[in-house]
């Protein structure tokens, strides 16, 4: 073989050997290789000359890294080198450390927080048995336009019995009742189960027993109650000898058979838990229980859909009125952890402390290359008296660490205090939250982000150690440090990341701003100021004489009140998000073919309730002590229900079917109401029907009062009128209706308020760091500011050059942040309202707000470099 | 650092061993050396001779020697090694360990080998 060509492959396969190796032994093997190769000229020995070096280098490489003890034995002791080294110079620098853990531990402490929220309320297991197996059931009416509906007594029997998939099925349905001879009189939240209802669960009593098989049964015994956790413990003073003891609800006596463990959810969804009776004539028209099951072992919710179709079939069949159109809908139990909005909620907020920890790295990494250029001179001394690139790289990242560990231990202190916030907010909608703690779990985890921080914030400084031309920097001394090309790039880069991601939050958050403007800014139709309402339950022993009587008693010495300007009573408070609804139509107009009939929703008040609420009363009158509830039958009608029916019409006088589909009563319509949004604000106006209060039986009323007095004084009336009218009535639920309106939108608020001030903390650090950069850059190019004013360069030129080159980093991130919030604020579309994931205006805003923050952070260091003394820089030059 | 080295010697470590015997030899000189002690059954090949004189060199067994006068040839000098007096000891350690291991082999196998 041609002798330059088998040395030229020699030369290549003995690039396999460690640098260290060749240098030292190169040139006598490749001469030795060429003697040999010319006594040996044939391409056999190249080839395995070649082979050799090539198995041979390898073998030194690993061994030298893996094996070779001079290697290795020292790593471990560097390590504690490093560390008091590290801890050495961060003390020396108390001003630098506290600024790199102030930040770190603002990143750390948000994302623990957030984690331990959302491993708590989403991750955490269901306190049941075998959750996996748990399903909740709903019935659906598709052309009702019925997606979920609550079951009918009837159906759940039927389906209870008929179904093959399940091992059981249960049912709860909520109401409430009045607690007696125990102090106070108090109204309890209670659930009416079917027997097996938490043996479906696979709970364990706390304390004596469940109800068992067959309690359910028509005409068995049913005189005992359970107590949830939080009733046994507040109510009875978690009494160790509750078991047996006597209660009276609703003037009933009761024993107490059991007391249930903590939990989420069902187990706190009531107070007290009574055995539902399966009666022959259970209702099939009233859709009240929440039913679940529990799957046969391999059984899945399609295999339970298609078995549960020939039941339904055959209901639909046998009751058309009912059940006609009837399916079932099945979803597993993870959907009780927590709603959609809720989980998708808990995730962004996730992703967005995420950021923000991104941009505390960021930030970390640009104060320890600030550190690491003014300590290039070390670095390159230490590299000259021997030390390797590697104990460098490692000596940076030690020290990363040491911050981001400190970081880390006040950023769970700091996570401690939010986690305390949040559960003293208690937000509503959020699931479980008083479970949240921190857990193995959420240090698990700080302990993995402390290490990625570590990593992200020492990556770039690492390079930038173990990166240098040794000769050049010990030559120029201090002069041109910092300023090289590579490391203002860097630099550029870190300020790009930091301005996108920080410029993501922001616009995230402005969107939710937004929309939660939009909601309170919504038209409601009704008065919230100075409105209070108030809940009172009237007992079953009440009939409707007593009933009608009662009422009318209450709202005459309420209104006798000089602080009174007006007082009402309906039967459901508003902004509930829930509510009874009937379907309705025309009857003077032909009920067109298709079979969807259009639903509102019906109330039942009192003459007064429009005034009350400041909603006018548009046609018509309003109810008066004559118009008793069905005899005959006397509606009042909300505008919108009134355009959709008789478009351009007078509706006053007019005949409306309710119930239609069902009972099929016609209503003469008596007058027509404004609109209100009293379903939620973030729906639209009710399509709403009033009935009158008179002649209506007993059961929970709502007392709607307008008056000058305040919530205290007002419960303070309303408690001395009802010991006047029956001591036993027990009071509840006095609030006003501004605090209801801040309810109904509290989770709204509260992912904004948090999403906020993540993004605020990320514009903060952001400007810091875009400020700290450019300032050091600034100091850097004293002398080459100095020699362009010397040539005759104007200040306000030179001032318009720093700032540009300053905002050109910010302005590739702002781009970049604009692409990013486009991508990811569409994950966010069904959390805002009346603002679109793309809202040009808030991008705009966002953008102009952080640009003129960055441009401040710019202008400031830019000024101060114009202070240059020409003479001094040039001297210096 | 002198590094203790590791008994039994790799083949390549007592092959340079004896090629050098009490010699001053160059890396050109030990392969050839070796194949004529060897009468071309064996070879070392540049790859593993230069990682084997290193480690060699590191663990004290051999050290670099001036070249022997007349044994210069044209080209850039190349480093000449001799065995240390370790190296020597190392040596004889190790005939003697494989002497060893010989006679138990014969033992072992000779008589069954006859038959």
């Amino acid at each position: 073989m041609n002798a330059r060509l088998a040395g030229l492959l020699f030369g290549i396969a003995i690039r396999a050997f460690p640098a260290a190796l060749r240098d030292r032994y190169g040139d006598d093997m490749r001469a030795t290789f060429e003697e040999a190769h010319r006594h040996r000229p044939g391409a056999r020995f190249v080839f395995r000359a070649v082979i050799d070096a090539l198995r041979a280098g390898w073998a030194e490489r690993w061994h030298r890294r893996y094996l070779t003890p001079q290697v290795r034995r020292p790593k471990v002791g560097t390590f504690w080198q490093d560390v008091r080294y590290g801890a050495r110079s961060l003390f020396k620098n108390p001003g630098f450390t506290a600024v790199a853990v102030l930040t770190i531990a603002l990143g750390i402490g948000a994302n623990a927080a957030i984690f331990s929220v959302v491993h708590g309320v989403l991750l955490s297991p269901l306190p049941f048995r075998e959750p996996e197996r748990l399903v909740q059931l709903w019935e659906s009416r598709l052309e009702r336009g019925w997606d979920q509906a609550s079951f009918s007594r009837a159906n759940f029997w039927d389906i209870q019995d008929q179904n093959r998939s399940f091992e059981a099925i249960a049912a709860i349905e909520y109401g409430s009742i009045n607690l007696t001879g125990t102090g106070y009189p108090e109204r309890l939240r209670r659930g009416l189960i079917s027997a097996e209802f938490f043996q479906v669960l696979g709970i364990t009593p706390l304390k004596g027993r469940l109800f068992v098989k067959g309690e359910d049964a028509p005409g068995a015994a049913r005189n005992g109650v359970l107590l949830a956790f939080g009733t046994w413990q507040s109510r009875f003073a978690s009494d160790a000898n509750i078991l047996g003891r006597q209660i009276t609800l609703d003037g009933q006596s009761y024993t107490v058979i059991g007391v249930l463990p903590r939990g989420e959810p069902w187990l706190n969804g009531s107070d007290v838990f009574l055995p539902m009776e399966r009666r022959p004539d259970a209702d099939r028209g009233s859709f009240e229980l929440d039913v679940i099951g529990r799957l046969k072992p391999g059984v899945t919710i399609e295999a339970a859909l298609a078995d549960l179709q020939p039941v339904t079939r055959r209901l639909a069949e046998l009751f058309p009125k009912d059940d006609g159109g009837m399916a079932i809908v099945i979803e597993p139990s993870s959907s009780w952890v927590a709603g959609t909005t809720t989980r998708r909620a808990l995730w962004i907020l996730m992703g967005a402390v995420g950021f923000l920890l991104l941009i505390a790295c960021v930030n970390l990494a640009n104060l320890f290359l600030a550190r690491a250029t003014g300590k290039t001179r070390e670095h390159a001394l230490r590299s000259a008296l021997g030390a390797s690139r590697g104990r460098l790289v490692r000596q940076v990242l030690t020290e990363s660490l040491l911050v981001s560990s400190a970081g880390a231990a006040f950023g769970l202190l700091m996570a401690f205090g939010i986690i305390r916030v949040l559960k003293a907010w208690n937000p509503a909608g959020v699931p479980r939250i008083s479970q949240v703690s921190i857990d193995g779990w959420v240090l698990g985890f700080t302990a993995l982000a402390t290490i990625v921080t570590a990593l992200l914030a020492g990556f770039v400084p690492a390079l930038h150690a173990g990166h240098r031309d040794l000769a050049g920097t010990l030559r120029e001394g201090d002069r041109n440090v910092g300023g090289g090309r590579f490391m203002g790039r860097l630099r550029s880069v870190l300020v790009t990341t930091e301005v996108a991601a920080s410029l993501a939050l922001l616009i995230g958050a402005g969107l939710l701003l937004r929309s939660f403007q939009q909601v309170m800014a919504q038209e409601r139709g009704f008065v919230s100021d100075g409105r209070i309402l108030a809940e009172v339950a009237t007992p079953r022993s009440y009939d409707q004489a007593r009933s009608d009587q009662f009422r009318a008693a209450l709202l005459e010495r309420l209104s006798a009140n000089p602080e009174v300007t007006s007082v009402a009573i309906v039967s459901r408070r508003p902004l509930t998000g829930v509510g009874t609804g009937l379907g309705y139509g025309a009857a003077d107009k032909p009920t067109p073919d298709s079979k969807e009939v259009p639903w509102a929703s019906w109330r039942i008040i009192t003459r007064d309730y429009f005034r009350t609420l400041g909603v006018p009363l548009i046609a018509g009158r309003d109810f008066a002590e004559s118009d008793m509830i069905s005899k005959p039958w006397r509606v009042i009608v909300s505008k919108s229900l009134a355009d959709q029916v008789w478009p351009g019409a007078n509706a006053v006088g007019r005949q409306l079917i309710l119930w239609k589909g069902q009972s099929n009563e016609s209503a003469e319509v008596i007058g027509v109401a404004g609109d209100m949004r009293d379903w939620s604000l973030q729906d639209g106006p009710s399509v709403a029907v009033y009935l009158p209060y008179y002649g209506a039986g007993a059961g929970t009323i709502h007392v709607v009062l307008h008056t000058r007095g305040d919530v205290a004084a007002t419960q303070q009336l309303l408690r001395s009128t009802l010991a006047e009218l029956d001591p036993g009535l027990p009071l509840s639920r006095v609030e006003s209706l501004d605090s209801l309106v801040g309810a109904s939108v509290a989770s709204r608020r509260f992912v904004m308020m948090l999403l906020a001030s993540f993004a605020s903390v990320a514009l903060i650090l952001a400007l810091a760091g875009i400020y700290g950069v450019l300032s050091y850059a600034v100091s850097r190019r004293t002398s080459e500011i100095g020699v362009r004013l010397a040539l005759g360069a104007s200040p306000r030129g030179v001032l318009g050059l720093i700032v540009a080159q300053g905002m050109l980093p910010v302005g590739v991130g702002v781009v970049a942040g604009v692409a990013a919030a486009a991508g990811l604020t569409r994950l966010m579309a069904s959390l805002l309202f009346g603002v679109s994931a793309t809202d040009v205006a808030t991008y705009v805003g966002v953008a102009a707000l952080l640009g003129a923050a960055a441009l401040v952070s710019c202008y400031i260091p830019a000024r101060e470099a114009l202070k240059v003394d020409v003479v001094a820089a040039l001297r210096k030059e | 650092m002198t590094q203790r080295p590791a008994t039994p010697l790799s083949p390549p470590v007592y092959h340079v061993l004896l090629a050098l015997g009490g010699d001053v030899l160059h890396g050109y000189g030990i392969m050839q050396r070796f194949e004529e002690l060897m009468s071309g059954a064996d070879q070392l090949l540049p790859g593993t001779l230069y990682a084997t004189l290193a480690r060699m060199e590191e663990a004290g067994l051999i050290e670099a020697a001036r070249a022997p006068r007349g044994e210069e040839s044209g080209g850039p000098p190349r480093r000449h090694y001799r065995v240390t007096s370790r190296g020597k000891l190392v040596a004889q350690q190790e005939t003697e360990r494989m002497r060893r291991l010989l006679t138990v082999a014969r033992k072992a196998w000779e008589p069954r080998l006859a038959r």
